[in-house]
């Protein structure tokens, strides 16, 4: 590969379908999926947002307005909370000020528990007519380390006490590291019940190429950032190598390959920058754009070429919400 | 032109809506809920006044057969017998059932009806908030409500036997048909007695206006909105009972806990077992 400009370099080879225009597309994941979602909805493709309102409340960052989701067990719990399978149970978190947020989407704060409470009903709503609706769900992977409930098993994106802690101490959490067996068991499962609600969608995984802010395994950051990356992409490859309506893109190799000498990799060492991300959208636009999206896509590309110009000489992320921002490291 | 009508408790619309088709007409009606019922002297009564009339329409797949009310008997006394369809329906509200209980059907608060997922719910212990969020379409895929076969309904099998079309309303594009399963809404009662008429050769003298639903005056079930959304058809969720009684299904649940919650045995139906199984696989 160093023998070609690495611009050149798309390591993309075919991929099992084509995104159409009449395809209306959802994304959830970790931070990096928020990158996606918004060149998606730039690139002329047809974004499905099922729950609206202002960006600053937490709206549009996703289709409905349920935040990062890093784990793959977080994905299943989420499907389970909007069709009734499992109880959503716990208890709001407070902020400092006072305010109250849900524990499942932290950034989301409300004025106290029960308009948390009323809102999940309306959002868990949404969030099945997300999953109903949508014909291309691209989700992206981010991370194995999470959060659960010792009472419930209920998992929750951060670690309690960071941006808001429980009412009562918060050692009713504890922490886990999923493996490899159990995250294609979780996905299988999640694969199977959309499909139950939607006979016809496909799934895109990705695996965030941002790595570990902070890790709660007794070890370095840097070993649990290569075995959390390892795993979920060790996941991605056996469900899209069983399964011919999942299709793997590897937003991870574009943006860690050696060709491009961590050049899209922002000042921290850690996020992506704009120019990063613009160019694993362009790899993805060439290759999942179907005839009839060509042109919007190519718009779309050009569209962001001339925003580059300006915004990726800032570094400017561009508001991305990262829950893991808030750990006080 | 004398006409007779004999049928269940849908020959009331049929017989309004052939009187909305045709100008001087005496029609005799008689209806199997009441010749259960009868003594053999009122049968015979009845029967009579069967004798001198020019044409008959009766339905001959009633699930019970009361002589000399059938083909054979009618026969007897008039050369021109056509038959209409029995009109049953069960993919618009498949949750929607009959529960024997102790021998007799079980009242509740949408009188003979029942739905298999709130009894379900009820006697694995959930709670009615819980049992209310199980109302979706995964849910309804687990159980089959979505996606049937249409042509495997018992409307589907009679209507085509009989000669009678009704594929505008299984598809959807006439709206909703059925106010429960055994209870037609008037649209497609209308429709029928209309072929019927064709059938019987006989001209109508007006466009004829659909007649009011009497049915709709009893129980009318919603059909729920993922099912109704296959159908394209809009429909609130309101279960509706006598005398204006409108329930949500908050109070649907609410109240047929209370029921369940009185019984000495327990319920038991296919249907009722089919959700029970749902709940245990896949609820925690």
């Amino acid at each position: 590969m160093a023998s070609i400009p690495a611009d050149d370099v798309d390591p993309v080879t075919e991929t099992p379908f084509k995104i159409l225009e009449r395809d209306v597309i959802a994304t959830a994941g970790s931070c990096f999926a928020q990158h996606i979602a918004r060149v998606i909805q730039e690139n002329g493709f047809n974004y499905l947002i099922t729950e609206d309102g202002s960006e600053a409340d937490g709206y549009r960052v996703f289709p409905a307005r349920f935040g990062n989701i890093y784990t793959v067990r977080q994905l299943l719990q989420l499907f389970d909370r909007a069709y009734g399978l499992s109880e959503p149970s716990l208890p709001g978190w407070f902020r400092k000020d006072g305010t109250c947020a849900d524990p499942f989407r932290p950034n989301i704060v409300f004025e106290d528990s029960a308009a948390m409470k009323s809102d999940q009903q309306v959002h868990l709503a949404a969030v099945r007519k997300m999953f109903e609706q949508c014909s291309i769900f691209v989700f992206t992977l981010g991370l194995t380390e999470g959060w659960r409930s010792k009472e419930t098993g209920m998992i929750v994106p951060i670690a309690p006490g960071v941006i808001a802690s429980p009412e009562s101490s918060s050692d009713k959490y504890e922490f886990y590291n999923a493996s490899v067996s159990d995250m294609v068991s979780d996905m299988q499962e999640f694969i199977a019940k959309i499909r139950s609600v939607n006979a016809s969608v496909r799934l895109i995984l990705t695996v965030s190429p941002v790595s570990l802010m902070a890790t709660f395994e007794n070890r370095h950051v840097l070993v649990s950032t290569i075995y959390s990356k390892s795993a979920l992409r060790v996941v991605a490859e056996e469900i899209s190598q069983s399964d011919g309506r999942v299709a793997y893109f590897p937003s991870y190799e574009i943006i860690t390959g050696q060709h491009n000498k961590y050049r899209f990799m922002a000042s921290d060492l850690r996020e992506v920058t704009r120019e990063g991300v613009d160019h694993v959208m362009h790899i993805f636009t060439n290759h999942f754009l179907g005839g009839d999206l060509e042109d919007a896509g190519k718009t779309g590309v050009e569209k962001n070429s001339a925003k580059q110009d300006t915004q990726s000489a800032s570094e400017d992320l561009y508001d991305i919400v990262c829950d893991e921002e808030a750990l006080d490291l | 032109m004398k006409i007779g009508i004999y049928g269940n408790c849908q020959s009331n619309g049929f017989a309004d809506s052939i009187y909305s088709f045709l100008d001087n007409i005496e029609i005799h009606l008689y209806r199997l809920n009441d010749a259960i019922k009868a003594s053999k002297d009122e049968l015979r009564r009845q029967f009579e006044g069967f004798k001198d009339c020019d044409i008959i329409f009766y339905q001959p797949t009633l699930g019970t057969q009361i002589e000399p009310f059938d083909e054979q008997g009618f026969s007897s006394v008039c050369d021109k017998l056509i038959p209409y369809p029995h009109i049953a329906f069960r993919s618009l509200q498949p949750d929607c059932h009959h529960i024997k209980h102790d021998g007799s059907w079980l009242k509740g608060p949408m009188g003979p009806y029942h739905s298999a997922i709130i009894a379900a719910g009820y006697l694995e212990g959930l709670s009615p908030h819980r049992v209310e969020r199980l109302f979706n379409s995964y849910t309804y895929h687990k159980l089959e409500y979505l996606g049937r076969k249409l042509s495997n309904e018992v409307l589907a099998k009679d209507a085509k036997a009989l000669g009678y079309n009704f594929d505008d309303f299984m598809l959807g594009k006439r709206g909703k048909f059925m106010n429960t399963v055994n209870h037609p809404a008037i649209n497609i009662i209308f429709s029928s007695a209309e072929q019927a008429l064709v059938k019987a050769g006989l001209k109508l003298s007006k466009e004829g206006c659909q007649p009011p639903d009497r049915l709709a005056k009893f129980y009318v079930w919603p059909v729920y909105t993922e099912i109704s959304d296959q159908f394209g058809i809009i429909d609130p969720m309101i279960f509706s009972a006598p005398k204006g009684v409108n329930m949500s299904l908050k109070d649907m649940i609410s109240s047929s806990f209370d029921v369940y919650s009185s019984l000495a045995s327990p319920l038991n139906t296919a249907q009722i077992n089919d959700a029970r199984n749902f709940i245990r696989s896949d609820i925690y």
